[in-house]
């Protein structure tokens, strides 16, 4: 009984979602007159940049591991 | 270029400190475990000459690390209660909040997702895990970025609008004809507070701090005769300092250049575009797409509103400005373009 996932899978999750969120809360800018969409797109964003930073610390991690491996 | 450290900003470091150290702990955890366990059985031979120096750097980073996280919860509980000494919480009971559409899709999606992630772990299935992930993401998402509570446009016009006709009709029948000044801290016994005078007649030369601060309570006031009002965009200058988390008296002209723009069209999404730039003792600002662009139109038809006091919005950058340069401030020129989506506002500093 583990979980199912690795690592790189998980990476990869994080991939595909940083880059959902990022063009959502860039499209969802009130720089574009977006005034009137009734979420926090300033947390939105938050959230963008949080989950793009856990995926760029898996690559950073995987960099790493390439470059001490034997 | 000046670098500015926010409270909230602080506070996330020093929560960011605290799941280190107690993260530190855990990897402490594992790292005994390795030595004491694993490494026996590569050979390792225990000696109270390695042991004792090991058991002492062992505690000694405990502790040292325990140290860590205490202090940096003790400073996170200073801020917190800095901040609730300034904005003291309610203490009235608030009532239960109802479980609405969003959050109910919401909470619904974050179950769901729970539930799958277990029932992968259960049957090791990696569809079922990726599955889970992204229901419980989304779910806690969904949850997290949830709309506060929004006014329609129409109703904020409706409401304010009214109050702008009477004070222009208060200022008109009483025949003050000077023009409104809006008066810096140094004017005022309450610093935080905004007040903005208007001469009975032209040209009246401005009183002194000390002439106000003695009228200060009342509203007519006689030397030199005129009238101290609250602007109408007093209020919303407190929200700006309240979500800027900062007080306009401690903050000079290039902060409100720098940081102005940004608070109203990302934090409070008041407008599409807003540029300020002052140049020696003239600012203009110049806002596109404002919620309030109807009442400018509206507040141009009032003669003494639309070109001395503003509406609330040219109100409350008055206020900003008298509050960050300490000097008083008068809405020289106001201007809507033809479309009327674009305001120009020229103030003077005297």
């Amino acid at each position: 009984m583990s979980f199912p996932l690795s690592f790189w899978d998980i990476s990869l999750w994080l991939a595909i979602t940083a880059v959902i969120l990022l063009v959502t809360s860039e499209l969802l800018s009130p720089y574009y007159g977006k005034t009137e969409i009734r979420i926090s797109k300033k947390r939105l964003r938050n959230v963008a940049f949080a989950v793009s930073i856990l995926f760029l610390t898996t690559i950073v991690m995987r960099i790493i591991g390439v470059i001490i491996a034997p | 270029m000046k670098f500015t450290f926010g409270r909230k900003a602080f506070q996330s470091i020093l929560l960011i400190g605290v799941a280190a150290g107690v993260i530190s702990f855990m990897f402490l955890g594992l790292l005994d475990r390795l030595v004491h366990k694993d490494l026996y059985s590569y050979g390792l031979q225990f000696s109270y000459e390695w042991a004792n120096r090991y058991w002492t750097y062992m505690r000694l980073a405990v502790v040292c690390i325990g140290v860590f996280v205490a202090a940096n919860c003790a400073a996170l509980f200073y801020l917190y209660r800095a901040r609730t000494r300034y904005y003291p919480i309610e203490t009235r009971p608030k009532p239960k909040p109802k479980l609405g559409l969003p959050k109910f899709v919401s909470l619904t999606l974050f179950c769901a997702g729970v539930v799958a992630l277990t029932v992968s772990i259960l049957f090791s299935s990696s569809i079922l895990a990726f599955i889970g992930l992204g229901l419980t993401f989304w779910g806690a998402v969904l949850l997290y970025i949830k709309a506060e509570k929004y006014i329609g446009k129409a109703l904020l016009d409706s409401a304010v609008f009214p109050s702008l006709v009477t004070l222009n009709q208060v200022i008109a029948e009483l025949g003050f004809k000077g023009e409104a000044v809006y008066l810096p801290p140094k004017y005022l016994r309450d610093f935080e507070s905004s007040k903005v005078f208007i001469a009975k007649r032209e040209r009246t030369e401005l009183p002194t701090p000390k002439q106000i601060q003695e009228q200060e309570e009342r509203m007519y006031i006689a030397h030199p005769e005129g009238i101290l009002l609250t602007p109408p965009g007093a209020d919303l200058t407190k929200l700006f300092e309240k979500t800027l988390d900062t007080s306009f008296t401690k903050v000079d002209l290039q902060y409100l250049e720098r940081d102005m723009p940004r608070l109203l069209v990302e934090e409070l999404e008041i407008a599409e575009n807003v540029e300020i730039e002052a140049k020696k003792n003239i600012v203009y600002a110049k806002i596109v797409n404002s919620i309030y662009k109807n009442m400018h139109a509206k507040a141009e038809t009032l003669p003494k509103i639309g070109i001395s006091l503003g509406c609330p919005i040219c109100s409350a950058l008055a206020c900003a400005i008298a509050k960050a340069t300490g000097k008083p401030v008068i809405i020289e020129r106001y201007q809507t373009s033809e479309d009327g989506q674009t305001l120009t506002i020229e103030y003077r500093l005297l």
